[in-house]
């Protein structure tokens, strides 16, 4: 895949997140999700643990997007 | 040139998507601007999708502390920062060994338990900013906030 197919999957994957949060959050709150063609594709507790569940699919984990779906309440100050 | 930045849950974040290219290969990701660090760093788990070897990297000396975790830190350079600008095309940026970026590891198995849990994005810190050249605008009132650079 191109860069500028990559680019292109990610806005609009980053997009469907954003918008979708609420319900996202909902169903996977506190997990790490692996986003691909906007949806879920993966989910886990851990990102090691996902990371082993998408080796296991066979996808390329390079080209998902991956997020943690933290609380909507929750806040982390960097 | 313009690249869009959104304001999500109090955080300065990328809006078009990102691509990291490393040494091995691309991998999609996400960062925040945080004007308040220092330095630009990459996580431990994306520097593991980087296929980063971290045998062959010098640890810095000390220690790093972030939001309650302490990491050892190592400089990197063999890495691009892929953005999507506001008209959709790309512009990379490439850190050199003068200009690395800061890769942060975990000094322990528990260290790395305790802030996978708090999900520490790619942070594009202030000197990427001076480095780099970009301007930032930001009128989170207005929903303006954008880097820019003059090529």
């Amino acid at each position: 895949m191109t860069n500028i197919q990559l680019l292109t999957g990610s806005i609009a994957n980053l997009r469907w997140f954003n918008e979708s949060y609420p319900e996202i959050e909902q169903k996977f709150k506190g997990k790490f999700v692996a986003i691909k063609d906007e949806q879920i594709l993966e989910n886990s507790t851990s990102f090691d643990l996902l990371m082993e569940k998408l080796e296991k699919k066979g996808e390329n984990s390079d080209e998902l997007l991956i997020k943690r779906v933290s609380p909507m309440n929750e806040i982390t100050i960097f | 040139m313009k690249i869009p930045l959104i304001s999500r849950k109090g955080k300065l974040e990328i809006g078009n998507g990102l691509l990291i290219v490393g040494k091995r290969n691309t991998i999609v990701a996400d960062f925040i601007l945080d004007t308040g660090s220092p330095e630009t760093i990459i996580p431990y788990e994306q520097a593991v999708r980087l296929q980063v070897d971290f045998k062959n990297l010098t640890k810095n000396e000390g220690m790093t502390r972030l939001i309650g975790g302490k990491f050892y830190s190592y400089n990197y350079s063999k890495i691009k920062f892929v953005f999507a600008q506001d008209n959709k095309e790309q512009h990379k940026e490439e850190f050199t060994k003068e200009f690395p970026v800061t890769i942060l590891k975990p000094t322990s198995k528990k260290n790395k338990d305790k802030v996978e849990s708090m999900d520490i994005p790619i942070i594009i810190g202030l000197d990427f900013l001076l480095e780099k050249n970009y301007t930032l605008y930001c009128d989170i009132n207005k929903k303006e906030t954008y880097l820019e650079k003059k090529i």
